[in-house]
């Protein structure tokens, strides 16, 4: 239990500090980004009242000592205000990342989970059969995970999309179609993310595989391996309870990272295959100079990365009961 | 549940063997590859323990996982049959000849084992009951959730563990609870034989006796053979019922324990012997044997000894002694020191030993005093009724031939 609330206070703690860094980051911003926010604006229309003030203390750049800022600033963030975007003027930041979160997190979150899963099936099994096959399959999936994503990605969009006409070009879903849970949104949708989501899995899979084989070649020479074929355990066994179960455990820290970067390692697919998605929306900001927008997607990131982290290192504690014990 | 019958020893052990090796040769490969046992015949009886001692690197290990066909690549069995006899006069199987679920079945259920490392032998992720549990579903998958606890709880408490340990994991285990477990493990499903393979050598020598009088107390309880491999002589002297000195791949001499406790035949022992200290007697001056084993990728010739032999001699270095039964006199003293004993003389029939020494074509001599061979550990000297029969064989009985196995 010590271990649970060691590892809570450690992530409140890195929460805080990444809130905090958030604070800072806008004060780098060469001159008054709330004149060039609120110019901009201006530009696309009438700003909110009290706009100023809003993006003053979202970008902790307002009036009075610095203290009073951060105060501003975190009093802002937990009313979930993060000002007004100017790439979608007047939308509010809170909002728009609603609308494009759950895109990245469902398409990029499945496609990271079943890259891991698959990745790590095969790689245990071409580690302890041996399997010619598998072990074939290795270069070809390595070559795949080595070639650059936005090359890959273009190359099956030129393919699937350009030449056969099997799948969507781009886009998240059929612009004709009204958002919601009708059965034909929900199948453009699908059809929509085949391609995008068929990349990151290949893209990914050569990785986990490649590593996952080479733990489960080494936990196969362990001492404990042999001992429970000795024990006459079932093969099936072995390789579930003992040999897979024990290489796993760096993968595990692996997917941890690659969950966290759900978020920020989506642009590029997203840029390629302009999914409606968060990194696409990061995109559109640094182009609109829109630095709003800007801060609350990278809040996002530092949220997910940390979320991530948390909960694979909840599901290490049990999973490796070691950990738990390591001051 | 089976009851084991207690251990048997002595003249009807005789011809009572569990397991019966012979000519058992194993090969790591390599572009040279190292022929870590070589034609090796060994026999266990019912009930008994017998030690295997000698240096590391003299392929004690490589014969046990032989035995039960737990070689790891690139380990090959190149020559060798094993067979295991059971109770009540079923045919003897095969090892060797098993198919893969069959090979299953056997391990552990007649077979198991008690690790050097029981650190590195058990999982270290996966709790205690769970690996209880795994072995008892591998073999007797008609009990269930709770009869598994109950009995892994019973085999806890059986080896001096606290059973509410179940639920935990290894490394909150001390070395000697670790050992005791991986004991407990191994008597899971009471087995005929367990192998031990250095089970003491990883713990402090308190806890190393600790582990040892409960093994023996263990297999005054349950009965079962033992097969115990360490590099300490005088440990296995006290021990064992008889026990097998490997050198180079090979077993360079045989005996019942106690008899080589008295006085080895073989040079090699009486190194062994210097170089340890011994365990529960007093302590004796360490002084190893100078040297050490040679590379077994060699191709051997003459005594693979000879290079460390303080008593080498003519033949040594080109001819190849082999494993035979202890010359007379020294055995028509044994015999009739035995027969005076009370009809122990069957076990003469296991002292050989392979040096030239005590082959009385090369040596006419006959071995030095030291190396005489010695059951009665006189100190060399042979007692006032037994000189009387020297030259004349009192039993009558003929020079022994052939080696058994
Ligand atoms: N995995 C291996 N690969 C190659 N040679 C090995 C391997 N394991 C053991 N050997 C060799 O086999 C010989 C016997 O080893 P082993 O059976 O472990 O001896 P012991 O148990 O008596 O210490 C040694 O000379 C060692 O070098
Ligand atoms: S055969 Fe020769 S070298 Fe080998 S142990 Fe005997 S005396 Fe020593
Ligand atoms: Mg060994």
């Amino acid at each position: 239990m010590r271990y649970f609330t060691r590892k809570v206070g450690f992530y409140v703690l890195a929460l805080w500090g990444a809130v905090t860094l958030n604070f800072f980051l806008p004060r780098f911003i060469p001159g008054n980004p709330v004149e060039v926010l609120l110019a901009r604006m201006t530009e696309s229309g009438n700003p909110p009242p009290g706009e100023y003030k809003v993006l003053s203390s979202v970008l902790g750049i307002g009036g009075g000592n610095l203290l009073d800022q951060y105060w501003h600033y975190l009093r802002q963030l937990s009313r979930l205000n993060l000002g007004v975007s100017i790439t979608e003027f007047p939308t509010p930041v809170t909002h728009i990342l609603a609308q494009t979160l759950p895109w990245t997190i469902v398409l990029v979150g499945t496609a990271t989970v079943i890259a891991f899963l698959i990745g790590t099936t095969l790689g245990a099994l071409a580690g302890w059969r041996r399997s010619r096959f598998l072990n074939n399959l290795l270069p070809v999936t390595t070559f795949l995970t080595a070639t650059p994503y936005f090359w890959l990605a273009l190359v099956f969009l030129y393919i699937f999309g350009v030449v056969l006409h099997y799948l969507p070009l781009n886009g998240g879903y059929d612009p004709t179609l009204d958002i919601g849970w009708s059965s034909s949104f929900i199948v453009s949708a699908l059809q929509h993310s085949v391609l995008p989501g068929a990349t990151i899995v290949l893209a990914q899979l050569g990785g986990w595989m490649l590593s996952m084989r080479n733990m489960t070649l080494t936990t196969l020479s362990e001492d404990y391996v042999w001992a429970a074929e000795a024990k006459g355990i079932r093969p099936r066994r072995v390789l579930l309870g003992y040999a897979a179960r024990n290489a796993i455990l760096p993968s595990v820290t692996g997917f941890a990272i690659s969950l966290g970067f759900v978020v920020s390692g989506s642009i590029i697919m997203e840029i390629v295959f302009s999914y409606p998605g968060i990194g696409y929306t990061l995109l559109q900001a640094v182009q609109n100079d829109d630095y709003a927008l800007m801060q609350g997607i990278f809040l996002v990131i530092c949220l997910v990365v940390l979320g991530a982290n948390f909960l694979v290192d909840m599901l290490y504690g049990f999973i490796d009961p070691r950990t738990r014990q390591a001051r | 549940m089976r009851v084991q019958p207690a251990a048997q020893t002595g003249a009807e052990g005789r011809n009572d063997a569990v397991l019966r090796a012979s000519h058992i040769s194993v090969e790591y490969g390599g572009t040279v590859p190292t022929r870590a046992v070589r034609d090796v015949s060994i026999e266990l009886h019912r009930g008994e323990m017998l030690g295997i001692a000698g240096e590391s690197g003299c392929g004690k290990s490589t014969l046990a996982y032989a035995l039960t066909r737990l070689l790891r690549p690139p380990a090959v069995m190149t020559e060798g049959q094993v067979l295991f006899c059971g109770r009540d006069g079923a045919a003897p199987i095969d090892i060797m000849q098993l198919e893969p679920e069959a090979l299953r079945r056997f391990r552990w259920t007649v077979v198991s084992m008690v690790f050097q490392s029981a650190m590195n032998s058990l999982n270290p992720v996966i709790s205690l009951r769970r690996q209880f549990s795994d072995i008892f579903e591998a073999h007797v998958p008609e009990m269930d959730r709770e009869a598994r606890d109950r009995r892994s709880r019973e085999l806890l408490e059986m080896v001096g563990i606290d059973p509410s340990r179940l639920g935990g994991f290894p490394h909150e285990l001390s070395g000697g609870m670790r050992q005791r477990v991986g004991i407990a493990m191994a008597l899971a499903l009471q087995p005929e034989i367990v192998i031990m393979d250095e089970p003491t050598t990883a713990l402090d020598v308190v806890v190393q006796r600790e582990i040892l009088l409960e093994i023996a107390r263990l297999r005054r309880e349950l009965g079962f053979s033992v097969i115990f491999i360490t590099h300490d002589l005088p440990m296995l002297v006290d021990l064992s019922d008889r026990l097998a000195v490997m050198y180079a791949g090979e077993i360079v001499e045989r005996a019942p324990a106690e008899w080589v406790g008295g006085r080895p035949a073989h040079p090699y022992t009486l190194g062994l012997q210097a170089a340890c200290p011994d365990l529960l007697g007093e302590r004796r001056a360490l002084q190893g044997i100078p040297g050490s084993p040679p590379d077994l990728r060699q191709r051997l010739r003459g005594c693979a000894f000879a290079p460390r032999c303080q008593y080498v001699f003519g033949p040594c270095a080109d001819i190849h002694p082999v494993l035979s039964p202890l010359a007379p006199p020294a055995a028509a003293v044994i015999e009739s020191v035995l027969d005076r004993d009370g009809g122990k003389t069957s076990k003469l029939n296991d002292w050989a030993v392979a040096c030239h020494l005590h082959d009385r074509t090369a040596n006419p001599a006959g071995p030095p005093d030291e190396l005489a061979g010695d059951p009665l550990g006189t100190g060399g000297l042979v007692p006032p009724a037994v000189g009387a029969g020297l030259g004349v064989d009192p039993t009558g009985r003929p020079a022994r031939g052939q080696d058994q196995l």
